[in-house]
Parts: C-alpha cells; sequence; structure tokens
C-alpha cells in the first residue's frame, strides 16, 4: 500500500488544532446572542463539531447553515462565522454578503481567495489557513480557529475541553497508523460495500465527516442516517435487503451502550432482526475525545481504502469541474 | 423494539386535513423569540415543512430537534414544542422533563399518549390532532396546528399563507393522484434503491419519500441535500460503479437565491453526462406550498407502488 500525501495531511490534523486553537483574537467588547456558522463541505463539518459539543454547556444557541440563503434572524446580535477554505466558494460569498447585510459580527476563516480581500475591505477580522492542500484536509485549523473565537467572546469551555483529551487523542492517531489497527481492520471490510453510517443526533457531525470522506477520499458512495429515524422506520427494510453492497455501521460512544439506552436497544432489535452491522463503539473519557477519535478513525479509514485501491484521495474531478461550470455560468 | 406492522400509508387527503385543522379562532400566546421545535417520527414531515416558512419570513429563531437531549441554552424565555403523533415517542420523557428543568414554556402537539398525559397533569400548552389515522395521513393536521401555533406565537401570516394555497394544492393532488406520471415515476424507482436530493427548504419532501418507501413500501431509501451535495458526495456518484443500484431522484424548485438555484439547475445538468439513472422533477409554487407538493407526489407514487404490490 503506497502511501499517499493525504496521509501525512491526516497525521498533521492535532498539530493544526494545536497551532490554532490558542489564537489571540480581539473582537472588542461584543455581546452576542447567537452564533452562525456559515460553510460548505468540509468548512460546515468543522462547524457541525463544534456546535454539536457547545449545545451541552453554552447559553446561546449556535446553527450551521449550508446554503446561500440564510435565515431571517441573523442581525446585529449575531457572530456569524464564515469558513471557506478557498476563499471562493460561491454559496459561502453569497452568506457572507447576506450576513453583511444583517448586519451581524463576522469573522471569516480563509486560505485566501475572494473572501479575503472583501474581508479585508469590509474590516473585519480574518484568520488565516497555510494554503497548499485539499480543503478537507484543513478541519483541524477550521475547528482550532472556531474554538479561539468562541473563547474571545466568553466561552472558553470547547477549547479547554478539547485541550484536556489531546494528549489521548495524539496516542490514538499514533495507534490508528500503526500496522494492524482498527482502522486498517475497518479499510478491508468496507474496501467493497456502499456504508451506512447511523448514529445519534450527538455523533451526527462525525457521520457527516464518515460519509464525505468515505465520498472523497475512497469515492464509495455511502450514506447517514439518524438513530431515532432507523429504529422507527428503517429496521424492516434492512431486514428484507438482499443484496450484498449495503453495509450498516452503528457508531457511536461506548459510554451509551448502557443497558435499556437507546443505543443498546437498537443494537439488540438490529440482532433479533439478523442481518448483518457493525458496532463501531469508541471509548474515551468524554464526549469530545470519543467524538474526536471517531473523527480521526473515520478519516484514516476512508485513506486506506483509497492507498489500498491505488487512488489518490486529493483528486476530485467532478467538483473542479462543476465549479468551472458554476462560476462560467454564474 | 423489533418489527412493527408497516403502515397503509397515505390516502391523500393531505390539503384537506390542512384545512380542517386551521382553526377559525387562534389564540393568542406570548410572542416567541426562540423556537426549539422536537419532531419525532413522521411529525418531522410537518415540523420541517412549517419551519422552512419561518426561516425567510419571521425573525423568530426555529430549531428543529430530533434528539433526546435538551440544549443548555434552552431558558425561560425559550418556547419547546413537542411534537409526536403517537404521543409515545421515547425520547418524550428526557425532552419533557428537561425542558420543564430549564423553566421553558411546554407546548405539545400530539393525538395522545403518554406526552398528551404530561401535558394535561402540568397544565401545558396542548393541542391536540385527531387520533386514530395512520401516521402520514396525520401530516396534514400537524401542519394545520403549527401553523395556528407559529400564527399566535407572533409569526405573522403563515396562516395566510398556508390557507390561500390549499385549493391550489387540491389541484395538484387531483392532477397527480393516479396520474399517468405517478405510475410512471412508480415504475422507475421500482427495483432499484432511491436516492431522493433537494435542497434544505425542501428538506420536507427527500424525509418524506425516504420515510414512505422505507414503512410502506418496506425498501432501502436515502436521501441528501443540495448544494452540500456538490462537495462531497458528487464524487462517488460519478467515481463509484455501485451507482448503477441506484435511482437518483433530484428535486429542483425556484429559490429566493438565484446562486443556489444556478448551482441546482448546474448539477441537474452535469450528473447525466455519467449515465447515471437519474429524474428531475420541478416544483413549483410559493414557499412551503412547494415542498407541500414534493409530499403529495411522494404520497401519489408510493400509493401506486402499493397498489401494484
Amino acid at each position: 500500500m503506497e502511501q499517499t500525501q493525504a496521509r501525512a495531511r491526516l497525521h498533521e490534523f492535532l498539530d493544526d488544532l494545536n497551532a490554532s486553537i490558542d489564537t489571540q483574537i480581539d473582537l472588542g467588547d461584543i455581546k452576542v446572542k447567537d452564533v452562525f456558522m456559515a460553510g460548505m463541505g468540509g468548512s460546515a463539518i468543522s462547524s457541525n463539531i463544534v456546535a454539536g459539543c457547545c449545545s451541552s454547556f453554552m447559553d446561546i444557541p449556535i446553527s450551521v447553515n449550508r446554503s446561500p440563503l440564510i435565515p431571517k434572524w441573523v442581525g446585529k446580535d449575531t457572530l456569524c462565522i464564515v469558513s471557506t477554505y478557498s476563499g471562493n466558494t460561491e454559496e459561502t460569498l453569497e452568506m457572507y454578503e447576506r450576513a453583511k447585510a444583517a448586519g451581524a459580527h463576522i469573522v471569516v476563516i480563509t486560505a485566501g481567495g475572494k473572501i479575503k480581500g472583501m474581508a479585508e475591505q469590509d474590516g473585519y477580522q480574518t484568520l488565516m489557513v497555510p494554503t497548499g492542500f485539499q480543503p478537507r484536509y484543513s478541519i483541524g485549523y477550521m475547528i482550532g480557529y472556531i474554538a479561539a473565537i468562541l473563547s474571545s467572546v466568553g466561552y472558553p469551555e470547547f477549547s479547554r475541553r478539547l485541550k484536556a483529551c489531546m494528549k489521548s487523542l495524539e496516542a490514538y492517531r499514533n495507534y490508528l497508523e500503526a500496522p494492524g489497527s482498527l482502522a486498517h481492520l475497518l479499510a478491508y471490510k468496507y474496501r467493497d460495500c456502499v456504508p451506512v453510517i447511523c448514529t445519534e443526533n450527538k455523533f451526527k457531525s462525525v457521520s457527516l465527516r464518515w460519509k464525505a470522506q468515505f465520498n472523497e477520499n475512497s469515492k464509495m458512495i455511502s450514506f447517514d442516517t439518524a438513530l431515532s429515524e432507523f429504529n422507527y422506520f428503517e429496521a424492516n427494510p434492512w431486514s428484507e435487503y438482499k443484496g450484498k453492497k449495503m453495509r450498516l455501521i452503528v457508531l457511536t460512544g461506548e459510554d451509551d451502550l448502557v443497558e435499556g439506552g437507546t443505543v443498546k436497544r437498537a443494537v439488540q432489535n438490529i440482532e433479533s432482526l439478523g442481518f448483518p452491522f457493525d458496532l463501531v463503539a469508541i471509548g474515551g473519557a468524554t464526549h469530545e475525545e470519543r467524538l474526536f477519535r471517531a473523527l480521526i478513525l473515520g478519516d484514516y479509514v476512508t485513506v486506506y481504502i483509497a492507498e489500498t485501491a491505488g487512488i489518490d484521495p486529493e483528486i476530485t474531478t467532478v467538483i473542479s469541474e462543476l465549479k468551472k461550470r458554476i462560476r462560467e455560468g454564474n | 423494539m423489533g418489527l412493527h406492522d408497516m403502515s397503509e400509508g397515505p390516502t391523500g387527503k393531505l390539503p384537506e386535513n390542512i384545512l380542517s385543522s386551521l382553526s377559525d379562532d387562534v389564540r393568542e400566546r406570548e410572542q416567541a423569540t426562540t423556537i426549539c421545535l422536537y419532531n419525532f417520527e413522521a411529525s418531522n414531515i410537518a415540523a420541517d415543512t412549517v419551519s422552512s416558512y419561518v426561516f425567510s419570513n419571521s425573525e423568530v429563531q426555529v430549531h428543529t430537534i430530533v434528539d433526546r437531549v435538551v440544549p443548555s441554552w434552552v431558558n425561560g424565555s425559550t418556547d419547546v414544542v413537542i411534537m409526536s403523533y403517537s404521543g409515545n415517542s421515547p425520547e418524550i420523557d428526557s425532552i419533557y422533563f428537561g425542558a420543564k428543568a430549564r423553566g421553558a414554556r411546554i407546548h405539545c402537539i400530539t393525538s395522545g399518549g403518554k406526552l398528551k398525559e404530561l401535558c394535561d397533569t402540568n397544565g401545558d400548552d396542548l393541542i391536540t390532532v385527531p387520533g386514530g389515522l395512520n401516521e402520514f395521513d396525520a401530516t396534514g393536521h400537524e401542519i394545520g396546528v403549527l401553523v395556528d401555533l407559529y400564527e399566535s406565537m407572533g409569526i405573522k401570516g403563515i396562516r395566510a399563507a398556508t390557507e390561500a394555497a390549499v385549493p391550489r394544492l387540491i389541484e395538484y393532488r387531483d392532477s397527480i393522484w393516479n396520474s399517468e406520471n405517478a405510475w410512471k415515476l412508480a415504475v422507475q424507482i421500482s427495483g432499484r434503491i432511491p436516492v431522493i436530493y433537494c435542497i434544505g427548504e425542501l428538506r420536507a419532501v427527500h424525509k418524506r419519500w425516504k420515510m414512505l418507501i422505507n414503512e410502506v413500501i418496506g425498501k432501502l431509501a436515502f436521501s441528501g441535500e443540495l448544494p452540500e451535495f456538490d462537495h462531497n458526495e458528487i464524487v462517488s456518484w460519478t467515481e463509484d460503479s455501485d451507482a448503477s443500484e441506484f435511482f437518483i431522484l433530484m428535486f429542483r424548485t425556484k429559490s429566493d437565491s438565484k446562486l443556489l438555484d444556478h448551482i441546482v439547475n448546474t448539477v441537474t445538468t452535469l450528473l447525466p453526462e455519467y449515465n447515471l439513472d437519474m429524474k428531475v422533477i420541478d416544483l413549483e409554487g410559493e414557499l412551503m406550498e412547494r415542498a407541500i407538493r414534493g409530499i403529495i407526489l411522494a404520497d401519489a407514487v408510493v400509493n401506486c407502488l402499493k397498489e401494484s404490490e
């Protein structure tokens, strides 16, 4: 298996996080009532990860938006974090313009492009991500900067929790890079299937990441689904499915496997129906640690699949073509 | 848990059910600023449909949530709406008591069950929908009562917009129910795994299709959203040989963003170049109305599939 550049980028994820999480940002004495995160693809997933963690301890809501349209409630008391690696993502540029028109406090995270110039001209703070890699491998910087922005407006808890588990995450990453790790095992298992990742809401951001990484790194069709919907609507069709391609993966934290809990009951239900599935339960001392371990695991699994198949995870020809056509016709 | 009986599916009365559940005398409630809308099982179709109107037309912040956890920012000035047709969703207890502990104003929409009991016992705002229906026929009623609730919480204009749309929805339903077009579409998707895509505003549409195919036909189906699709999923659709196992159904509409419409149009012209089996369907009408049209179309096509079995 030939190691690709993508694998090096995965290794640097935690370094990128460390390099950005303590960034000092002076936003003045602003008081915000809500946080609105604008972005697409990997940028939006970074936002989802932070938002998902913060909902259990922050006293203001965080929303993530993946469309050029923004909700009407965005206004002068909103902190708007606009993330686009290239700085040229059309949807994000439109979100930026709309948030600006609504009077929101804007902070931009980017590696350059059009948005850098726009933010400079409009007088908004811009946090720079290094250039030279695929946008989806920039999530260390994206998450780190979002954490730093939240700290700067009086919400340091996410940074604190994340820093507390960094050493453990580094050890986990090193384990996944060693031969015979869980990532290698799962890569072998999922190399020729359509993975369907099923999670509770608190792991939703990671299921989105796994799906996107299967799509882009491994060039594999993949879907995600919510455990609550699975329990109610999807168990029947899975038990009737006679094909061999679809593979259900229940991804959860080990702590959620308590007897009588939602995940445990779902797993017992699936076992009783008798169709093949995988339970991937992630250990760790805190929710943040389990979530980030799951995130790292998915990244390695998908890159290993690509490397085994001789595919370059970084090349996504159709996205380049689509972006070109969107620009030309816009 | 375990296997439960599959639903009979919707009977096509969605527009009439919306109308019959819109009250002539909506009582005033306190003005909302932030609403947490918990929605379970098929109730999330109504939740997503109605919330799409609020997104563009009101400064009230609505968070539609499918979870058993109440966020820490919920407090005494938050309105928590718990919507569950059966009233017995397993998440009810943790949400109800979680919201109560945070002092939120609680509104319950249900036909009965544990949710109604909790609401009755504690004197919360209870809005009932008719019992005894299959959950997909309840959608129209749930849309109607949620529209009234939102109107009474200060989201003005939503009731009038809904009422105005009903005659057009009836006309659309009559044109599509048991029609040649519905049968053709049913034939196209049968024997394949359907994957339904649309923009976020039409979230209720892809959810309805997926739920109906799962629950009424007993087959797998999946769904996703544009324009996020362009940033990851599109790669696998154009490079994975397993794509031939699926049938893509992509919904288009005229949204409030020219860029968004342009992106969707570009995708729908690019994908066929990769020999994917797909069908593009245009949904017309005003905001919220176009989502309900997509729901009615799902109901009509699934009705054909059910009949053909």
